[in-house]
């Protein structure tokens, strides 16, 4: 099951689900997760939904979470850093800065208290950034601001905005601040729960009076989702597949011509304009774009060339267009694209469509376009930005469209090798490889792609961020990243090799390369190199066959090694025995 | 054959006690079963008001504390069909 934290035609856990899937038997053998839970409040709900949905995101891991005493928020973050855990969800509720405004105090809400309300909660702000601060330098933290309404304390009423109000949010934001470029702590927004859940709908009194709990079920459910995902970050997808009558402009192109479809304001179809727009930000972050569309091409060409389009032809790489089947449609595409269909969201506004495809490929993510319902689009939008999302746009992000285009027309991806005399081809197209030695402890495109890659991937070893400062700072070390170009333009670093040394032999942990670099023999430069450089007798590959990594595992074959085993040797003489040709310039970085 | 609502019931026991075994569901209660503590009635009750519709005050809970009494509760709610 993957459960993604989709707003629009997503479907939450219920409490029975979620226990159900906490007590799935786990294999003792698998490797622990362990999260620690800071809160002030009971968590007993809030905690089996986190475990549950984080749990279908590490099936291969037994997430365990810990939580710590009631009403000791402070204490709890603190009691943390008494063990190792992969990660600190850390939840702020009102009653945590000061008692006094939680139910369960007893004192009055006389007018000399809300004065001394903002002292108290100032200093325990600063207590909280100082605790969040030390316990960041050895752990990733998610950090939840306060979801729970205020009762009202103020004599003012409490439509108006109150001064008191605005002092209690400007400390919560003087946390926000602090830590808003920090790459150790993750905040969530307030204002993302605010468009969900209104402050009633996700207390519940009478829990919290009975046993310490104050949400609603269904709140609990949405925000143990919530931090889940902030959790265990999913990747991003990369590429989305678009129809076009009904969904990239309003009307059928066949019907009405080019000068009948509409996406603007004035035709009512403003919906169609703002999906456009945002599949033009996509694809300037990265993302592949593509057409699937039951058409004819010339119609779709004349369509494509008006002028006020905002989606234009050139951002969609492969057009898909005829009246074959969609699946087929897809397949094309995601074999163009070479990459996994679990990467990949296809958006069309016929249900039939969307179910078509979804037989064919079951790991797609398929999403209605709200063609009727336009009041739907935000949540929709919203949707796509949360598959899509990432902290940061890379340089590799900005021409990864253009270099697959331009692979697709020049290397035979998964086609026929005969098509192109491989040889004449890569002795022709002046590829170079830089090889970079230092700084990857702080190198997020190398620590993107080890978390990222499933086909051209050792073992499927992802890490967090504690675990790869760990790894690059433990004794031996060998890390290299590769970037590479050629006459076609550059791909950025698309391998990062992660092992460390003993007595003239490399154990290699971690091997990753892009789907985008296949095809370049840019992975037996790579080994070649780590002969050379650490001259080397022998590399060890710590191996695991997973369900998407057919690729390395084609490369291992090359050398003739038996992938049913968990350590691959590849002696040196026979390496180079085994290397095809080589025509890459080679550059160390550093 | 079990009822649907039977067989919902049950999947709520065994969710707050996987331990149990299938024949001792419908015999359980806080006497035999040494997990039945508070949280676990909690759990137990927080589960069955989810998934039958329905509200359970808390001193109801606690004095609901067999299989049985809880099944004649949800049939005197009409939510044994």
């Amino acid at each position: 099951m993957s459960i993604r934290l989709n707003t629009y035609e997503r479907k939450y856990l219920t409490l029975l689900e979620a226990l159900e899937i906490i007590n799935r038997k786990k294999e003792e053998t698998q490797r622990e997760f362990p999260v620690f839970y800071a809160a002030g409040y009971t968590p007993l709900h809030l905690l089996s939904f986190t475990q549950a949905y984080l749990q279908t995101s590490i099936p291969h891991e037994r997430v365990i979470i810990k939580s710590g005493l009631f009403n000791d928020l402070i204490g709890n973050i603190s009691m943390s850093k008494r063990e190792e855990y992969r990660h600190l969800l850390i939840h702020i509720e009102w009653p945590d800065l000061d008692p006094r405004l939680g139910l369960r105090s007893s004192s009055g809400w006389d007018l000399s208290m809300l004065t001394d309300v903002i002292e108290t909660i100032e200093k325990k702000t600063h207590a909280l950034i100082a605790e969040v601060e030390s316990a960041a330098a050895s752990v990733p933290i998610t950090l939840c601001f306060p979801t729970l309404p205020i009762f009202p304390m103020s004599y003012q009423p409490p439509h108006l905005q109150q001064a008191l109000r605005l002092k209690m949010d400007g400390l919560m934001h003087r946390i926000q601040q602090r830590f808003i470029d920090s790459s150790r702590v993750q905040m969530i927004d307030p204002y993302w729960l605010d468009l969900h859940y209104t402050g009633y709908d996700r207390y519940d009194a009478e829990s919290e009076i009975s046993f310490g709990f104050p949400f609603t079920l269904p709140f609990a459910s949405f925000l143990g989702a919530l931090f889940a995902d902030t959790i265990r970050v999913p990747a991003p997808k990369k590429g989305l597949i678009t129809d076009l009558d009904g969904t990239l402009w309003s009307g059928i192109l066949g019907d009405v011509g080019e000068e009948g479809i509409q996406w603007s304001l004035d035709h009512h179809a403003m919906h169609h304009g703002l999906y456009q727009r945002l599949l033009l930000s996509l694809s300037e972050t990265g993302a592949l774009i593509a057409v699937a569309s039951k058409n004819d091409m010339p119609n779709v060409e004349k369509a494509f060339q008006r002028q006020d389009l905002i989606f234009t032809k050139d951002k969609a790489f492969p057009m898909q267009v005829h009246w074959n089947p969609k699946s087929l449609s897809v397949r094309e595409i995601l074999r163009t694209w070479n990459i996994g269909e679990d990467s990949v969201v296809f958006i069309d506004d016929s249900p039939l469509e969307l179910e078509e495809v979804k037989r064919h490929f079951p790991k797609l993510t398929c999403l209605r376009f709200p063609k009727e319902e336009p009041k739907q689009i935000l949540p929709f939008l919203h949707t796509l930005r949360q598959l899509f999302g990432k902290r940061q746009v890379t340089e590799e992000d900005k021409y990864r469209a253009e270099s697959i285009r331009a692979s697709s027309e020049v290397f035979q991806v998964d086609g026929p090798e005969e098509t192109v005399d491989q040889e004449a081809l890569l002795s022709s197209i002046q590829s170079k490889i830089e090889i970079y030695t230092k700084g990857l402890k702080t190198d997020t495109r190398a620590f993107e792609l080890v978390n990222k890659t499933n086909q051209f991937n050792l073992n499927g070893e992802r890490y967090s961020q504690s675990a790869w400062d760990e790894m690059c700072e433990s004794p031996n070390f060998v890390g290299v990243a590769l970037g590479y170009k050629d006459k076609f333009g550059p791909l950025g670093k698309i391998l990062v090799l992660l092992g460390e040394v003993e007595d003239g032999a490399l154990n290699v942990r971690s091997l990753v390369m892009s789907c985008r670099a296949f095809s370049r023999r840019v992975e037996h430069r790579c080994l070649q190199w780590l002969f050379e450089n650490y001259d080397l007798r022998e590399m060890r590959f710590h191996f695991r066959p997973t369900e998407k990594n057919g690729p390395i595992q084609t490369f291992f074959k090359e050398y003739e090694m038996n992938t049913e085993d968990s350590l691959l040797v590849l002696k040196r003489d026979d390496f180079y025995e085994k290397v095809p040709e080589l025509y890459h310039a080679v550059e160390v970085k550093d | 054959m079990a009822s649907e609502s039977v067989e919902r019931l049950n999947r709520c026991f065994v969710a707050v006690f996987p331990g149990i075994g299938q024949n001792e569901i419908e015999t359980a209660s806080t006497d035999n079963t040494q997990e039945w503590d508070s949280i676990a009635t909690v759990m137990l009750f927080s589960l069955i008001s989810q998934e039958f519709g329905i509200k359970i005050l808390p001193q109801q809970m606690f004095e609901l504390k067999s299989y049985s009494a809880i099944h004649a509760f949800l049939t005197e709610q009409g939510k044994m069909i």
